[in-house]
């Protein structure tokens, strides 16, 4: 999780200084490298983490291997920042030698994430089942990602590599990390709010609905087959609509009205979500025209999908889940002998409505610099974006430094011993 | 003389150990079932409002030494169950309060 956070800065830094790209193609190498920074750098890492600490949770059973999890890690940092580096220069050799311990890693946290599914009946709950697909999901990314590598140098595949690229990018994006949120969030969402999951059908339904419009898409865009991208799109986007129907569901029903700002976070992100999704549908049913053809519509697709989507949706659960595992860490042992903060009293709310507001601000400065090719609103965006990002990482500094400084708290008359 | 730990103090005792999500003390949120009281054994029955929740353990050892620490109690046992299952009909008023959850009556 710290070599994410890491990532975290080192990928806001990079989009100030290079916020440039936005008014590029999509598939630049600086843009490519910048992505990958974000995705391979921040957001794999952060969510191997929550999967190897909330497999256990959400099923019940203890993971199959910490060692393997340990080893994964390690090869991911390492592989991780190679490949990211070697994407700076664009230097595709590299890049494919540096991919090796990151597939080797993907295939341990897959194998990991199998072995411990296996424990239980996975097929019987879509939570469980989600995790399963987004692990092979991840697989046949990175997999299709060491291959575009070693065909970008010795070209033997016949494909467009642009064609490529965006198979590999809906793998990752779509079939690792919205897989795994339409499991997960329907066992987090109710858990942090006292709600509940008002319709079970709808969850199974989103999932596999997804699942099936995936698995035409992937090959569709990869082969450029203009008719199945189109019928897999509305496919896909049937299945997320479901899954967004029963979050706002069981967002409703929740009995803990405030939201906290990782969870206004959390369901923002879900709704931009739902608004790249529509975008990518309009793409996919106008792929082939010249409408369809100005870069600006795939630079928009993807800083919604990524900025504005996924990035909010892990950093809110990032606002709940840290408070909690130093809580477990520090104050756990503590309950029942002496007084506890609660793990919700251990961030600085001030310091998370900073990050919500900048973000959101950034993010439509961004998207309107985009729209508009203008590098000054770029240039701002990202600025504020990266703010926004600054005060969320000075408060998961003040929440670890409960690691180092417990604090300590006057005890209540509920624990004092009563007067005899 | 130690005084004899009854169900009102007991459940007095159990009210400083809160829930790490909602800040809300175990008695408020409703997940203490039963309290038994004898010759200063305290007998407590609680559950958790979810079975996933990671801090389970924590939660229900933190409960029996908080007894354990009580004036006149000789053994304290916590039993964690999941029949009935939680719901939020057993939040008390004031936790209810506190949620900003307002049911209809």
């Amino acid at each position: 999780m710290a070599f994410g956070l890491a990532w975290l800065a080192v990928g806001a830094v990079w989009l100030v200084a290079r916020s440039d790209l936005l008014a590029t193609h999509h598939a630049v190498p600086g843009t490519v490298a910048l992505v990958h920074a974000w995705v391979l750098g921040f957001l794999l890492p952060v969510t191997f983490g929550a999967v190897y600490q909330l497999l256990p949770v959400v099923l019940g059973v203890s993971l199959a291997s910490t060692r393997r999890a340990w080893i994964h890690c390690g090869l991911h940092a390492i592989g991780a920042t190679g490949v990211v580096a070697a994407m700076a220069i664009w230097r595709m050799e590299l890049v494919a030698a540096a991919a090796v311990p990151v597939v080797i890693g993907v295939i341990l946290f897959a194998d990991n994430v199998w072995r411990t599914l296996a424990r239980t009946h996975p097929w019987r709950d879509p939570v469980a089942l989600a995790f399963a697909l987004a692990a092979g999901w991840l697989v046949a990314t990175v997999l299709a990602g060491g291959l575009l590598a070693i065909n970008r140098r010795w070209f033997f595949l016949t494909l467009s590599p642009l064609a490529l690229l965006r198979a590999h990018a809906h793998l990752g994006i779509a079939g690792f990390f919205l897989t795994l949120l339409q499991g997960a969030a329907f066992r987090l969402v109710p858990m942090f709010t006292l709600g509940e999951v008002r319709n079970w059908r709808r969850v199974w339904t989103g999932l596999l609905a997804t699942q099936l419009g995936l698995a035409g898409l992937v090959p569709a865009l990869a082969w450029e087959w203009h008719g199945l991208e189109a019928w897999s799109a509305i496919v896909l986007t049937g299945g997320i609509a479901l899954s967004g129907w029963e979050l706002t569901a069981t967002l409703a029903s929740r009995r803990k009205r405030p939201l906290a700002p990782g969870l206004r976070g959390f369901a923002g992100g879900a709704a931009l979500l739902g608004v790249a999704t529509a975008t990518g549908l309009g793409l996919a049913l106008a792929a082939g025209r010249p409408a369809a053809d100005d870069p600006r519509w795939a630079v928009l697709y993807g800083t919604v999908a990524l900025l504005g989507g996924l990035v909010p949706m892990v950093l809110g659960m990032l606002c709940k889940i840290v408070p909690f595992l130093v809580w477990l860490r520090v104050y756990a042992p503590r309950l029942g002998r002496r007084p506890t903060p609660p793990a919700t009293g251990l961030a600085w709310p001030a310091l998370e409505h900073t990050w919500l507001g900048l973000h959101g601000l950034g993010l439509a400065v961004l998207l309107a610099g985009v729209t508009t090719i203008n590098a000054f609103w770029l240039r701002l965006g990202a600025g504020l974006l990266a703010a926004g990002i600054g005060a969320l990482l000075v408060n998961l500094g003040l929440v670890f430094a409960h690691l180092r400084h417990a604090r300590e708290l006057p005890v209540p008359s509920a624990l004092q011993p009563a007067a005899s | 003389m130690n005084p004899t730990p009854d169900e009102t103090s007991v459940r007095h005792t159990l009210s400083g150990i809160l829930d790490p999500e909602f800040g809300l003390s175990i008695v408020e949120l409703g997940l203490i079932y039963s309290v038994d009281c004898h010759d200063g054994v305290v007998h407590v029955t609680m559950t958790l409002t979810t079975p996933a929740c990671p801090a389970s353990g924590y939660l229900v050892e933190g409960a029996r030494a908080a007894l354990a620490a009580m004036p006149g109690v000789r053994e304290a046992l916590v039993n964690l169950v999941w029949e009935p299952p939680w719901s939020p009909a057993m939040l008390s008023e004031s936790a209810r309060s506190a949620l900003g959850w307002n049911p209809p009556r």
